[in-house]
């Protein structure tokens, strides 16, 4: 039937379009190498407006088109960008100023990609339109800690923090110019409007990057050209292209033909074929996200961390990223990725190693035995919980029967029960936001600069906070406060090895897996450097370039 | 004629109203409500939540909501798009004529195979012709689609590398017209699989039907050419149930096919509608099913006035 | 006597279905000559459309196929003929009245166009010549104001007038044989009449032949000149109108004539046939109206009678009332 049915369609199409095939444009084979190179996307942005957009589609196609004071490398370091230098404590650019701090940016003399000299104006500006209550900025943290920003000239911003912001560097990723939006940020916001939220500009934005929009045909590509602008390095290609293929088959096979250079995120299930493909090379790049069982530590039986304790011990992690994620996955310790070389804790990796006997043994000295199923109980009351997450994502449903499988041979029952994304994440009646559950399973992504106050005090209940594991140590809350208010960086290893300990120690979420990325790509395309960070595979597009 | 049209117009009117009501009802018992699309954000916080809650006029009672979302669509305005801030109308609008070139060119290119398939099959009943385009119709009926489309691409785009393997125009060429049909061929030839098995059955049985009847005896009987008697007499006869049929596909053109244009990465409205679904963009979600919905009450109204038109037994007075 | 119009004999016109060979048409022998009208009755399934389908080859292929006989049209063979002649005497020298005029005009179509389609196909005219004809012959058949009504739909005549427009567009190229097939069926008895007298018009006036279809004895009394009856795929009874009403000889005429209430009879009641017709695909040796006869032999349900002529102008195939003379059974047989 198979064969037939090839046949058969085979006839048909060639009936179909008998002419077309003579005519097709000569893409597959674009014979001397062109300085052009074609990304996929597997979504479409939604805007390119950095301040309103956190889309990862949006993130890849503004990075060629944007330039921020300071941005991440691939290896999570901080370098100066439209700023001459990077500030911190050490130069003198950040300097404590009672319970606030104050951070100096010296600007280079760049222009826009309109030609437009950037000046500190259009950093206040940057600023001023993250907090205009009419904007809809997708987050206003760290920026609502400024209380003002002085420009003594054009070039030099000096950012007035009210109180100790150790993250400081995060927020300057991209820069707004005010003379093309000064205007509509006044407007005022009705839907459909000129409004900054809606304006044109958010699909033709005018940036300071290496690369400026050509053209956007909507639902198909970008096609981005050098910005005569761009005060850094050249950039080599002659024309960068961003294609959207919304289906990973496609994209495979468009990577096979030639039609895009890049794959980005290609799906673990292609990963051997991927490998096996000529002239392709696969990259795979640890990623700073990680997969984690939240447990609700107001629940009457998981209250206890002997039990959270002993399903850390019972999870085999290597197995689990074996059977699901073909061994790219690494186990994950804790809520600081080991990529974060300065902040991750190594002390914690040899704390649960895979041990069913103890897990065993730690439950029956707690006094959980097996009754007659095998399932351990005490006091009438059963080790049996009710496990959520996505419902839909396989390897995640993948995950939670692997865990069931786990956690059975040491006397615990898991039950599934999966829900929508809006059911378990939504506000402020989501599952989560309402602690109405008992064991979760999603995804954090972990940040450079750690920030543990939101998840981990116990003043950030939901819904206030994303502390919906409900964890509660006065440690711990003293700890978090006292990290986000040091910039000392010997102080702050310190407190968030310290909380890392503390929490894998108390047990409220159980690491599983940290991610990989799967990119694959030409062997003609040189200077793609993935980068694990929120700043994208894109981030240095002015080293691309086709090999000779 | 005039006054049918106009009653059937009228008789409509409650119908959508009807329509609206539910769709708005759905949107509010949609998990996360009509801002799902921000409450999963964890950067916005409650008190933006709220903001946003009332700008929009979400703690207004349910049913003035209602009657202020109808009047705002009743004057084309649909409102914004929660993703992009842009006006969904125009987002809905940018994406129509793609969809209506693909859908448009399958509907034609399935419905004439389809018909001379049907008609062929009906006048060959039970010869080798008619038993191998009845078990290909078979097949091609109950294809997945998702499967079929990815075996098209590997056949056609990654092994002969005849046809791109999706998007819609060359990054080399822009906007040739031979470009764009070069990159129809798979995504046509996809959707009309499907519709082509169920076209070529319709008009088969539909054909079988005519043919045994009298007058097509009786044209016979004058001693017209056998392809007078098919053309002229059966034939046309044989299309009447079918243009109810294809009437009533016209809505389609305009929802677009979401598996097809995910597969083959097409910019039409079907992607759109399910990046709006994935995106708990409800009002983008809403316009699209509304003007769906608009679209399938009309599409029905033509029908019956094609049909009259057709058949001169039918007068509508 | 001339040379019959159509001379009709051993005509076999079979069916080849999944369940059989069904034998429609096994045996059909008649004449027709010009100016007269041969009526041929029957009850329903007996063979009598498919025979005049036979005539004009319209037997739906490819189940259906006459597979023997001879149809002579002025001496010449019409089985022999090759297709595209064949059509050149559909609806010209040969035309069709069908049973039912609410299903044999298309709806689609207006009446005039209908007409017209015969007249130019056959007559090779232009459209003007052929809508003046077309008009004249739906004035012909009586249908008032024809230059306007030409171009309605059918739906817009009642069945006796769609009647005359099947009879209108059948004479419309004036064939020499007119084949009716039970025109009056679907017609109410004022109508009927009125139709029948057209038809019996049409006769006098052009001298064309006419085959009438019915199983009505009171219209065969009334318009035919010879009567072929049929039964069971055969003409068991074939002779001129008189003698069939005067001195029926097979028992299944007289039967038929019985069921027929009689005018003036003050009792009039009905003597219907006892039984069922056979079934054509499993048909018994011997005479397939055995079973139901009341004159029943033991022969009779052996061997097949032949159509024997018994007088002139008279055929019956019958052991029994025919008299026919016992072939010897081939030994074994009788046993």
């Amino acid at each position: 039937m198979r064969t037939a049915t090839r046949a058969g369609s085979f006839g048909l199409t060639v009936a179909l379009c008998a002419g077309l095939v003579a005519c097709a444009p000569a893409t597959a084979d674009r014979g001397a190498p062109r300085q052009v190179i074609v990304i996929e996307e597997q979504q479409e942005p939604d805007s390119l407006n950095p301040i309103i957009s956190n889309m990862m589609a949006s993130v890849d196609a503004m990075s060629p088109v944007f330039s921020g004071l300071v941005q991440v490398d691939n290896k999570m370091h901080f370098f100066p960008d439209l700023a001459l230098q990077v500030p911190t404590l050490e130069n003198g650019l950040v300097k404590l100023e009672g319970k606030g701090m104050t951070v100096t940016f010296h600007l280079r003399h760049a222009r826009w990609s309109d030609g437009v000299p950037i000046t500190s104006k259009d950093v206040v500006f940057t600023w001023k339109v993250e907090m205009n209550p009419t904007v809809m900025a997708s987050s206003r943290d760290g920026f609502d800690r400024i209380t003002r920003i002085d420009t003594p000239d054009p070039y030099t911003a000096i950012v007035h923090f009210k109180s100790i912001y150790a993250p400081y560097l995060n927020l300057w990723g991209t820069i707004l110019p005010e003379h093309l939006l000064a205007k509509a940020v006044a407007e005022q916001d009705r839907p459909g409007d000129s409004h900054f939220n809606h304006c044109k500009w958010n699909r033709h934005p005018i940036g300071s990057g290496p690369f400026k929009i050509k053209d956007w045909v909507s639902g198909d590509h970008i096609t981005y050209v050098p910005n005569p602008y761009y005060y850094g390095r050249k950039p080599k290609l002659k024309e960068l292209i961003m294609k959207f293929v919304p289906d990973q088959n496609s994209a495979f096979i468009q990577l096979e033909s030639g039609d895009i250079d890049i794959y980005q995120s290609a799906a673990i299930t292609q990963y051997d074929q991927l490998k096996s493909m000529p002239g392709i090379r696969v990259l795979t790049t640890p990623a700073l996200e990680y997969d984690h069982l939240d447990f609700n530590t107001r629940d009457p039986i998981l209250k206890d961390p002997v039990v959270r304790r002993a399903m850390a011990y019972a999870i085999n992690d290597d197995k689990l990223s074996k059977i699901i994620y073909k061994g790219l996955y690494t186990p994950a310790y804790g809520d600081q990725s080991p990529l974060n070389k300065l902040y991750f804790n190594p002390a914690i990796e040899s704390m649960y190693p895979y041990d069913p006997a103890k897990a065993k043994q730690i439950l029956e000295a707690d006094g959980w035995k097996p009754g007659p199923d095998g399932i351990r109980a005490k006091d009438g009351k059963r080790l049996s919980f009710t496990i959520v997450t996505t419902a839909g994502m396989k390897p995640r449903e993948l995950t939670e029967r692997v865990a069931q499988y786990y956690l059975r041979k040491v006397g615990i029952r898991l039950n599934i029960e999966n829900v929508q994304a809006d059911t378990l994440f939504g506000r402020p009646d989501g599952l989560l936001n309402t602690g109405k559950y008992q064991i979760a399973l999603f995804a954090w992504i972990s940040s450079p600069d750690p920030d543990d106050v939101f998840l981990w005090n116990s003043h950030q209940f939901p819904p206030n906070g994303e502390n919906d594991t409900y964890y509660s140590n006065p440690e711990v809350d003293r700890l978090t406060v006292a990290g986000d208010s040091t910039i000392n960086l010997a102080k702050r290893e310190a407190i968030y090895k310290r909380i890392q300990y503390d929490l894998w120690r108390d047990m409220p979420m159980l690491s599983l897996l940290n991610w990989t990325a799967i990119d694959a790509i030409n062997d003609r395309v040189g200077g793609f450097r993935p980068n694990p960070t929120s700043a994208g595979n894109l981030w240095n597009t002015q080293d691309w370039y086709v090999k000779e | 004629m005039g006054a049918y049209v106009v009653r059937r117009i009228l008789t409509s009117i409650p119908l959508l109203l009807g329509v609206t009501l539910i769709l708005f009802l759905l949107m509010h018992l949609m998990p996360g409500g009509p801002l799902a699309a921000y409450a999963q954000n964890p950067h916005i916080r409650p008190e933006d939540l709220a903001k946003i809650r009332h700008i929009m006029g979400l703690d207004k009672p349910l049913w003035m909501q209602y009657f202020f979302w109808l009047g705002a669509m009743l004057t084309g305005n649909f409102g914004a798009s929660l993703t992009s801030g842009q006006p969904v109308l125009a987002m809905f609008l940018s994406r129509l004529p793609n969809t209506l070139m693909l859908m448009g060119a399958s509907l034609v290119v399935s419905l004439i195979i389809g018909v001379l398939l049907g008609v062929a099959s009906a006048i060959k009943q039970y010869s080798a012709f008619d038993f191998t385009v009845t078990t290909l119709a078979f097949i091609g009926y109950s294809l997945p689609v998702f499967w079929f489309g990815v075996v098209l691409m590997l056949i056609f785009a990654a092994d002969l590398r005849w046809f791109p393997a999706g998007g819609i125009h060359s990054i080399a060429s822009h906007g040739g017209i031979l470009d764009l049909a070069w990159h129809m061929v798979l995504p046509v030839t996809m959707l009309s699989i499907v519709s082509v098995a169920g076209w070529s059955r319709y008009m088969r049985s539909s054909m079988l039907e005519v043919i045994r009847q009298d007058y097509v005896r009786m044209a016979r009987a004058k001693g017209l050419s056998e392809q007078v008697v098919i053309m002229k007499h059966a034939f046309r006869n044989a299309l009447i149930p079918l243009v109810t049929l294809i009437a009533l596909s016209l809505p389609g053109l305009l929802g677009g096919a979401i598996m097809t244009e995910q597969i083959f990465g097409w910019p039409g409205v079907g992607r759109l509608f399910f990046h709006a679904l994935a995106e708990s963009d409800y009002p983008l979600m809403m316009a699209i099913l509304t003007i769906s919905a608009v679209a399938v009450v009309v599409s029905n109204l033509l029908a019956d006035i094609v049909y009259a038109a057709l058949d001169p037994r039918i007068r509508y007075d | 006597m001339a040379e019959p119009l159509l001379k009709v004999s051993g005509l076999q016109t079979h069916f080849f279905t999944e369940e059989g060979v069904v034998k429609a048409v096994d045996g059909v022998d008649f004449e027709v000559h010009r100016g007269q009208v041969l009526g041929i009755v029957g009850e329903s399934g007996c063979g009598k459309s498919v025979t005049t389908l036979s005539i004009l080859r319209l037997v739906a292929a490819p189940q259906g196929r006459t597979v023997g006989g001879q149809i002579l049209f002025k001496g010449q063979d019409l089985l022999k003929l090759p297709e595209a002649q064949m059509r050149g005497i559909r609806g010209n020298r040969i035309a069709l009245i069908s049973q039912d005029p609410l299903t044999s005009l298309n709806p689609v179509l207006t009446v005039g166009e209908q007409i017209m389609e015969a007249i130019i196909l056959h007559q090779h005219v232009d459209r003007r010549t052929a809508r003046k004809k077309a008009i004249a012959a739906l004035e012909a058949v009586g249908i008032p104001s024809a230059a306007s009504r030409i171009d309605e739909y059918p739906h817009q005549f009642s069945g006796g007038m769609r009647q005359r427009v099947v009879i209108a567009m059948a004479l419309s190229c004036e064939p020499e044989l007119l084949i009716a097939d039970e025109p009056t069926t679907a017609l109410d008895v004022t109508i009927q009449a009125q139709i029948l007298a057209l038809m019996d018009d049409i006769r006098r006036q052009r001298e064309a032949a006419i085959i009438l279809i019915t199983h009505d004895l009171g219209v065969v009394a009334e318009m035919c000149d010879y009567v072929a009856v049929m039964y069971a795929g055969k003409v068991v009874e074939y002779s001129d109108v008189a003698t069939i009403f005067a001195n029926p000889k097979h028992p299944y005429t007289r039967g038929l004539l019985k069921s027929i209430p009689q005018l003036g009879e003050k009792k009039s009641r009905l003597v219907p046939i006892e039984g069922q017709p056979p079934s054509l695909a499993l048909l018994p040796p011997g005479c397939a109206f055995a079973p139901r006869c009341t004159e029943y032999t033991r022969k009779c349900s052996q061997q097949m009678p032949l159509l024997e002529q018994i007088d002139t102008n008279h055929m019956v195939r019958c052991w029994v009332t025919a008299g026919q003379q016992d072939t010897p059974a081939p030994a074994g047989a009788t046993r």
